[in-house]
């Protein structure tokens, strides 16, 4: 039987799960990247623009003007200028919430997984997925236990690259982790037959975390 | 507000309104520099970049170059504009990544010519190979893997990122190439693998 190119797109697809779920090197691969990705992340928003620009505009100053007395003064002045001339300029920026959101005004993108996902994943010295997965949900569940809902909102149900989106009356996009669906599947808390295009009730807690979703039986009230 | 900039703002609203998901974390993230935005969007690319880059090379340079391509992500946001397909930003950001690497490495040929010059036959015993190594290690087999990752390095490339979604202009956008050279590229590498996957 002659392979289509639809059999190699479907294997291709395979293949790709079969690293994602049984290949444990490649799973703490990605927690270790993962990991020091946002360690990285971290550390570069610590440091302060402020300092930045004031060591760059020192050493340039050291490096261009240090011979001349008059030169330097007559940087320095303008520099102090400029950076009056910018803090003004930030100011307005600050107060004026109409440019700000002008700039990047796109609509908020919600996304939900376990709390301290990561670290687990890196500090986990067992190779066994399931023994990891069952970490999570265990995680969840106790936090569940102490949760109650506190809100109930509308969305549908869409679905992006192969994971879930929930998209609620504000247009406002609540992307769910695959292991957050998981754990919600084992507890029970997905309820109804849920597909593309259904409208479903989002219970979340008073931290906002998702404690189930539901098929909604009323319609989209936007 | 005047007409012209009613009518600005009505066009941006619908261009933003076309944005993904992706794009959208993005353009959060480069506002704002949250954490969350950025964990999302390694939630739901690591995958598929780490796997396009293992075909590419191997799971250690595949490791470090991904890492490498993340960093460059953050350092890089600002050049991420409104309009970009997050994606094939990522994926040219790593592809470039790993033809760095492959320059400053000596042991390694970015135009694979060891590769290309095996037969179909010897190709298909390297596979073989590999998926016996792959089960005696302990893995579930994966005989695509071993197969596309005997293809030459060019067309292992443009075929992995037809698979992954990307259009014909996309794909020759990340490889610097012609659409036409591109599609060649992909045309024998679906037949050598379908040759390859039928021997098997």
């Amino acid at each position: 039987m002659s392979t289509s190119d639809k059999d190699l797109r479907n294997a291709f697809r395979r293949s790709q799960q079969v690293q994602k779920q049984n290949d444990v090197m490649t799973e703490k691969v990605n927690a270790r990247v993962r990991t020091n990705v946002l360690a990285h992340n971290k550390a570069k928003a610590s440091e302060s623009e402020t300092e930045q620009m004031f060591a760059t505009v020192a050493s340039h100053l050291r490096a261009y003007f240090a011979s001349s007395t008059l030169r330097f003064t007559a940087v320095a002045f303008a520099i102090v200028a400029m950076l009056g001339v910018y803090n003004i300029g930030s100011f307005q920026s600050r107060h004026s919430p109409s440019m700000r959101s002008a700039a990047h005004s796109v609509d908020i993108v919600h996304y939900h997984g376990f709390e301290g996902e990561d670290k687990l994943l890196a500090n986990k010295t067992s190779n066994d997925y399931q023994a990891r997965f069952n970490a999570y949900t265990r995680q969840y569940v106790e936090s569940n236990l102490v949760a109650k809902a506190v809100t109930l909102q509308p969305a549908t149900l869409q679905s992006q690259d192969g994971y879930w989106l929930l998209v609620n009356c504000d247009n406002q996009h609540v992307v769910v982790s695959e292991s957050l669906i998981a754990s919600l599947n084992i507890n029970g808390r997905i309820e109804g037959d849920i597909s593309v295009g259904t409208l479903v009730a989002l219970a979340f807690d008073d931290q906002g975390r998702i404690l189930s979703i539901k098929q909604s039986t009323k319609p989209l009230m936007c | 507000m005047s007409i012209g900039a009613s009518l600005q703002s009505l066009f941006q609203g619908k261009r933003e309104k076309a944005l993904g998901v992706s794009e959208r974390l993005m353009l959060q993230y480069s506002a704002n520099g949250d954490e969350a935005s950025l964990a999302a969007l390694f939630d739901l690319h690591s995958h598929k970049l780490i796997y396009f880059l293992k075909v590419l090379s191997d799971s250690t340079i595949a490791e470090d170059i991904c890492q490498r391509t993340w960093i460059k992500v953050i350092e890089h946001h600002h050049l991420f504009k409104s309009g970009d397909n997050f994606q094939a930003w990522l994926f040219t950001i790593g592809r470039r990544a790993l033809i760095d690497e492959f320059r400053k490495n000596a042991k390694l040929e970015y135009s694979n010519e060891t590769v290309e010059a095996f037969t179909l036959s010897e190709r298909v015993n390297h596979a073989q190979s590999s998926v016996e190594d792959d089960v005696a290690k302990g893995f579930e087999k994966d005989v695509f893997k071993a197969c596309i990752q005997q293809l030459p390095y060019k067309q292992k490339e443009a075929l992995s990122l037809q698979f992954e979604g990307f259009n014909l202009s996309q794909i020759a956008d990340i490889c610097g190439a012609e659409k036409e050279t591109v599609k060649t590229r992909i045309r024998y590498a679906k037949d050598s693998l379908k040759t390859m996957l039928e021997k098997l």
